[in-house]
């Protein structure tokens, strides 16, 4: 009895030693940046006051269950490309409530393009692409996307 | 303390406690899904009969995701070569307060591995620890046409690494804010079979991501179990669990059994799945598991 006794509190302890560290995974490596991105657009949607239109395109596309790199064209009312904004992007899964791991980074091309480099969608179902926009004009877009 | 003495068990109490025990084995299934986004269980397996006064234990689960249900209800099976497995190991006690009154703490520890677009990821750690309570109003075999039925309360508290907290989603192992919960349980008995049904409303609390505040609905739970036991107390058992959550729907199904080791230890096992049909779910991966436990007690 004592050596079973002895055997599980020894269990507990090392199972207890190894979780209290944790690991929080490795990140995995950010996409390179493609040459082109698909001429057409996964999505395109309005920004909260109106005055923006958001093409969303990605690689791979359709987007997949993991890392893909995202590319945002920003128009006005007129068409003409948007310029001097800055953005800042959320991936999130509204269903589930949580982000993704990894911070997007956004990079200006001019011509009121932007790069969103990792879009680390890591799990299958609808996410949202949240957008806020700052400078120029200050607003938010939203786009939705399913992963299967 | 109340004790039962082994000696004074009827007939009746026997199948009572072996129902205690299928419905031990069986709850736990509906509670092993991916740590980010579904709550510490609900019921703890680490349940109380009523002549027991202690207990302790562990569990493991393993569980393999296999697709999952759009926003649309529609299943779609995994894309080939993306794989994500969930582990879990979970410590267990338990207590009674008299006859009437238990409570329960499961310790998790989490780990998921992953992989993707070409990549693979492996993470984990402590998860939502988890208190659960048990009321006893009345004891099912007490009589033959009251069920049992007992008042359920809990709360998983967010001792678990969020997805945002985490390098890699693989790491997450914990909602980030506390989810309590209430429910019923209702059992009866008839000869040597027993069915169970018990119900759930658990509602997570706020939390803050990116300076945003996150809310979230009710998540309804209800678990349906019906099995068998034999004379020598091995309990075999079906059960069928349903979730919804505002946008998120998940049908579960399995079959259980719990096999006792001499008078002090017994040993559950769960084998469930998801079931996978276009309709029956919503914003949720799907996929298969089994469990396997070992609890110690004391009477």
């Amino acid at each position: 009895m004592q050596t079973r006794r002895a055997a599980l509190a020894a269990g507990i302890v090392g199972l207890c030693a190894i979780a209290s560290g944790g690991c929080g995974g490795s990140p995995p490596a950010i996409p390179p940046v493609p040459a082109s991105f698909p001429a057409q657009a996964l999505t395109t949607v309005g920004s909260t006051s109106g005055a923006l239109q958001v093409a969303l395109r990605s690689v791979p596309d359709p987007p997949v269950r993991g890392q893909n790199v995202g590319q945002l064209t920003l128009t006005d009312g007129t068409g003409q490309p948007v310029d001097g904004v800055t953005v800042e992007i959320l991936p999130w899964m509204p269903s589930h409530g949580h982000g993704t791991s990894e911070a997007v980074g956004v990079t200006d091309q001019g011509g009121g393009v932007f790069i969103a480099n990792p879009l680390y969608l890591f799990m299958a179902g609808e996410w949202q692409i949240q957008m806020k926009f700052q400078g120029a004009i200050d607003d938010t877009a939203t786009a939705t996307l399913e992963i299967p | 303390m109340t004790r039962l003495p082994r000696r004074s068990r009827s007939p009746e109490r026997l199948l009572a406690a072996a129902v205690v025990a299928a419905a031990v084995a069986l709850a736990p299934s509906a509670a092993h899904a991916q740590a980010c986004c579904v709550g510490t269980g609900l019921v703890t397996p680490a349940r109380l009969r009523m002549f027991e006064d202690y207990a302790v234990g562990m569990q493991t689960s393993v569980r393999n995701v296999m697709g999952s249900f759009a926003s649309s209800g529609n299943y779609v099976a995994s894309p080939s070569g993306d794989n994500e497995v969930d582990f879990e190991q979970d410590l267990l006690a338990a207590t009674r307060f008299g006859r009437h009154v238990q409570i329960a703490l499961k310790v998790p520890f989490v780990e998921t591995s992953r992989n993707d677009t070409g990549a693979s990821a492996f993470g984990g750690g402590l998860g939502d620890v988890a208190a659960n309570l048990r009321y006893d109003i009345t004891f099912s075999g007490d009589d033959p046409w009251i069920p049992g039925v007992a008042i359920l309360t809990g709360v998983s508290v967010p001792t678990g690494r969020t997805v945002e907290e985490s390098r890699d989603p693989a790491g997450a192992t914990g909602l980030g804010s506390y989810e309590p919960n209430l429910g019923v349980a209702l059992e009866q008995v008839r000869g040597r079979m027993f069915l169970s049904l018990t119900g759930f409303v658990s509602k997570q609390t706020a939390r803050t991501v990116g300076g945003q505040e996150v809310s979230f609905g009710p998540r309804i739970t209800g678990i349906l179990a019906g099995g068998y036991a034999f004379a020598n107390e091995v309990t075999v058992g079906a059960f069928v669990t349903a979730m919804r959550r505002s946008d998120e729907k998940l049908v579960t199904s399995g079959a259980a059994v719990a096999v006792p080791l001499g008078d002090y230890w017994r040993a559950q096992g769960t084998l469930s799945g998801d079931l996978p049909f276009s309709g029956w779910g919503l914003n949720r991966p799907t996929g298969a598991g089994i469990t396997a436990s070992l609890l110690r007690v004391w009477l």
